[in-house]
């Protein structure tokens, strides 16, 4: 007998369910995608036991015709593609051919549908590697797919599943994204019959369906934004620095409204934050990019989780440079808000939302009105200066400081009400974007000394500081050897004045320096290293919490942040000032 | 205790002790200033522990006694007096009544023992020296006192006194600025004291209300200095350390020697520095053939250049210094022409007027 054999399609196609279909919400997200690239405008899922034992997806798309009917439930049948080239610019979510037998092949499937402009549907049964039965039926328009004992034929994927809470909780995650992506349809998710999700409405904007999804909190603290290039438009809502997590749960990408994890954009998110965001805490972001299908391949994951842009680095950069641009606009700065305890919760909400779409969508026909595309390019890069220009002067126009509390606080006025201000993370953040780019600009003076300073350093910092000799003496540091740990200080950085203590900065640099056994400032560029030294001198040159400042004072450090290109956070992400607009102060005093 | 006393000299005595009194403190009693008689006059003092001030003025005592009184209460009150004096009386409990014409005041004020000990010095040990020569001296020297408290020894005035003259020098690591003067004491008497900023403050402002020509006379005792001048008594407390061996640090000789017109290099300082930044402070001083060129220059802000002639014959080079150093000195050095006595761009730079025995050393900055 001869030793290998073709397999038979059964066995194919049980191998590829094996790739495709993990587990339940493996099953809701092919069935689902099947609905939406009908053209569905209403979804609703049932499941019963984590989906392990029922799951029933039903549309109102276009149905399936009654030729079409067995040949779907084939292997690499689809509507969708026909040739390889339509391969490299797919504009469906499905595009294998393969779910539907994948499925089949792997539970007891039944499958009920009609296209709406047929008078009869059909309904077909299937069960592991049975033939599939074929029969007339009346049924409403669209197609419904009952998923029934999941894995009943392949015990040891059945073993591998998860509690049936946990696998509701998958299916729940799942049907949320594909929620997010597509805030037109009405979509709900109900386990034994008790609803889990929705139903949400259909024809939602996404912030209202954001709204919906996560609630109030989420949606009120959300900073629109929006940009397109030639090649690529980036839209959506990410969270103000203030509004953060200690993982990346909330964060949703959506590829030509799918819905995809990636590396990529999860790092672009976090260099978009920067320093406004505390180290292991995440942003919330929604970001909807679409993006012409031949850039990006989606045929490099089984369950297409995951895609590959074609040029990854334009991408990365565009998802940064967007998200800083919205970042630098004055909502990202944490509002305080009427607290809920004597007002109806859900008036000040809708309220809330209502304001927020409005928002939302002037914004967004603005630029939408953009027409030719060359233009768009060349608008783009005059906005952003314009843009900036503009908030600088608001900043600096309007806020004015009127007092201090307990030496630490700054009260101002601005245009919209009052700004209360962290006097150190202030401070901080300034000194620390001056220090960049003196050192940036290898612009750091040095003072030399007249009465030199003494140093006496333990062995292991001592040699740290002989290895990195050459980066302190950009730094504005000359040191030199003494004795054994002895060191001599003759010239100190000319910026911090007589302000701080030279020594302890000196032995904190090198401690920093001996955490991370680096080199420091070995690359041209700032390392995260040499980011962290800044980070400790902006912090021991900053005026203290307790320190009381003159109006002079205040009124410097006012327009200290107003030259800061992200002065809502200090260096190390928290706050630097939180604002109370007058809308608040209205509300609060019930004159609203 | 019952006195009279006139209003405007009590007013005078009451802002003269004034700088000592605390707004705030956790000693209540430090908020107070003290009332004591003597024969025919009241002594007024004021503290806050590391600082006294008292001053001396006339009085009718009636009944001889002593009491403390919210300070800056009664200041506010004297100032709005209708007549021209005024009775003070305590009662027991420190009850204190003060009446003018109608109005009557009554205060609660603290007990004399709860006051802290003002240190007194016995006359015989001190020397005086002229107000003028004092004032200037202190002038000449103070804007180069550190503000590093790590460094706390150069936070103050250093002080000594040898062979008949007096010395003053302060400097904050950078700079240093160096005076001395001959004044008439036992050529025997040597000190050696640092005087804190603070005191040196206070000091210079009641100075500055005195008449010219006024001796002052100074004395040590342990670890406190007091200047005694006319009515009044300023004590501090002295750092205590060792002042660093300042004489090693100034310059012996230069290769360099330039004499310019004092107003002509302030100015031209002035207007340069304006194109330096707060944070990278440095303006640059480059001399070449007959002529000193000034200049400065900011990242993303902007430049600056000026130009002096001057006498210079050497080989061209280039020096930068903190221009708030250079103003500072020529601000101060109250003389028509400056020397600047100069070595390479890394040596300290030395500035002295065309006569006294004055220099302010300045080291210069790495660009
Ligand atoms: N809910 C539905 N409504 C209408 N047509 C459907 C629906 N589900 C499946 N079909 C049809 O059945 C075909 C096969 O579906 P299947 O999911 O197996 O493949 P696909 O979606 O084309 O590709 P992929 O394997 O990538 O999902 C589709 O191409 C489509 O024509
Ligand atoms: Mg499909």
């Amino acid at each position: 007998m001869p030793a290998i054999k073709l397999l038979s399609d059964d066995v194919i196609n049980k191998i590829s369910a094996g790739e495709v279909i993990e587990r339940p919400a493996s099953v809701v997200k092919e069935l689902l995608e099947n609905s939406l690239d009908a053209g569905a405008s209403h979804i609703s899922v049932e499941i019963k036991k984590g989906g392990t034992k029922h799951i029933r997806v039903s549309d109102n798309g276009i149905g399936i015709e009654e030729e079409d009917v067995l040949t779907a439930m084939q292997r690499h049948a689809t509507s969708k593609i026909t040739c390889l080239e339509d391969l490299s610019k797919i504009n469906s979510l499905g595009f294998r051919g393969e779910a539907l037998p994948s499925i089949a092949s792997v539970s007891k499937f039944g499958m009920i549908t009609r296209p709406k402009n047929r008078n009869t549907g059909f309904a077909v049964k299937m069960s592991g590697d049975r033939n599939p039965e074929l029969q007339k039926t009346g049924c409403a328009a669209g197609t419904t797919m009952i998923i029934e004992d999941l894995f009943f034929n392949t015990p040891a994927r059945l073993k591998f599943l998860k509690s049936n809470a946990t696998e509701t909780l998958h299916i729940t995650n799942l049907v949320q994204q594909i929620a997010l992506s597509c805030p037109e349809i009405n979509i709900e998710l109900k386990e034994d019959g008790r609803k889990i999700l929705g139903p949400l409405p259909k024809n939602q904007t996404p912030l209202q369906r954001i709204a919906s999804l996560f609630g109030s909190r989420v949606a009120d603290n959300l900073v629109p934004v929006h940009s397109e290039n030639n090649f690529i438009k980036l839209s959506g809502f990410i969270t103000k620095p203030a509004l953060n997590y200690p993982n990346n749960k909330y964060q949703f990408f959506f590829i030509n409204k799918r819905s995809i994890r990636s590396r990529l954009l999860g790092h672009a998110v976090m260099k978009g934050y920067g320093s406004l965001l505390a180290n292991k805490r995440y942003a919330g972001v929604f970001l909807f990019i679409e993006i012409k299908p031949e850039f990006i391949d989606v045929n490099i994951h089984p369950t297409k989780r995951e895609i590959r842009f074609t040029n990854e680095n334009a991408m990365h950069t565009f998802v940064v440079e967007t998200l800083q641009k919205f970042l630098r606009q004055q909502e990202v700065i944490p509002e305080i808000q009427a607290s809920p305890a004597y007002e109806k919760p859900d008036i000040a909400r809708d309220g809330r939302i209502k304001e927020a779409i409005s928002d939302y969508i002037t914004r967004n026909k603005s630029s939408y009105r953009s027409p030719a595309r060359r233009d768009l390019l060349k608008q783009e890069k005059f906005d952003y200066r314009k843009e900036k220009e503009e908030f600088e002067k608001t900043l600096t126009d309007t806020m004015q400081p009127l007092a201090q509390i307990n030496n630490t606080y700054i009260i101002a006025q601005g245009s919209d009400g009052m700004f209360i201000i962290d006097q150190h993370a202030a401070w901080e953040r300034i000194n620390y974007e001056i220090f960049k780019s003196l050192y940036g600009g290898n612009n750091i003076s040095s003072q030399s000394l007249l009465i030199p300073m003494n140093l006496e350093l333990p062995s292991g910092n001592a040699i740290i500081l002989k290895d990195n000799i050459q980066f302190f003496s950009k730094m504005g540091f000359e040191i030199s050897e003494f004795g054994e740990n002895s060191y001599i200080i003759n010239a100190i950085p000319a910026m911090f004045g007589d302000r701080i203590d030279y020594k302890q900065l000196l032995s904190d640099m090198l401690d920093l320096i001996s955490e991370s056994k680096g080199q420091v400032g070995s690359s041209s560029g700032i390392d995260e290293l040499t980011d962290g030294i800044f980070k400790i001198m902006a912090c021991r040159a900053s005026v203290k919490a307790g320190d009381n400042l003159s109006r002079e004072e205040m009124e410097e450090l006012i327009k200290g942040l107003n030259k800061c290109s992200i002065p809502y956070s200090c260096p190390h992400g928290r706050p630097t000032m939180i604002k109370m607009s007058t809308d608040e102060l209205e509300k609060r005093f019930k004159r609203k | 205790m019952k006195i009279s006393c006139k209003k405007e000299e009590f007013s005078k005595g009451m802002h003269i002790v004034q700088s000592a009194i605390s707004s705030k403190s956790t000693l209540p009693i430090l908020t107070n200033i003290m009332i004591e008689t003597t024969d025919k006059e009241i002594v007024l003092s004021s503290t806050n522990l590391e600082l006294s001030v008292t001053c001396v003025i006339k009085a009718e005592i009636s009944k001889p006694g002593a009491t403390t009184i919210p300070g800056r209460k009664l200041f506010e009150i004297v100032r709005e007096l209708p007549s021209k004096e005024f009775d003070l009386e305590v009662t027991t409990n420190n009850q204190v009544k003060l009446t003018s014409k109608n109005a009557v005041y009554k205060l609660v004020g603290m007990s004399k023992e709860d006051f802290p000990v003002i240190p007194q010095f016995s006359e015989s040990s001190s020397f005086s020296m002229k107000k003028d020569m004092l004032e200037e001296m202190i002038r000449k020297t103070r804007f180069s006192v550190s503000t590093d408290e790590t460094r706390y020894v150069l936070c103050g005035i250093y002080m000594s006194i040898e062979k008949g003259k007096i010395k003053m020098v302060s400097t904050d690591g950078r700079r240093l600025s160096f005076i001395q003067n001959s004044i008439s004491v036992d050529k025997k008497k040597s000190l050696k004291l640092i005087i804190p900023n603070k005191a040196v403050v206070e000091l210079m402002k009641i100075l500055e209300q005195l008449g010219d020509d006024i001796n002052v006379s100074i004395d040590v005792k342990e670890n406190q200095i007091s200047f005694k001048a006319e009515n009044i008594t300023i004590t501090s407390r002295l750092i205590d350390g060792q002042f660093p061996n300042y004489e090693q640090v100034i310059p012996k000789e230069s290769k360099v020697k330039l004499t310019l017109k004092t107003e002509d290099l302030l100015r031209t300082t002035r207007r340069v520095a304006l194109m330096s930044s707060e944070k990278s402070q440095s303006v640059k001083y480059s001399f070449s053939k007959k002529s000193l060129v000034i200049s400065a220059k900011t990242q993303d802000m902007g430049e600056a250049q000026d130009k002096l002639d001057v006498s210079f014959d050497g080989e061209d080079f280039e020096i930068g210094y903190n221009p708030v150093f250079i103003i500072d000195v020529l601000n101060n050095i109250g003389s028509e022409e400056v020397t600047l006595e100069l070595t390479n761009s890394l040596n300290p730079c030395v500035i002295k007027p065309s006569s006294g025995d004055y220099l302010a050393v300045i080291m210069p900055m790495r660009v």
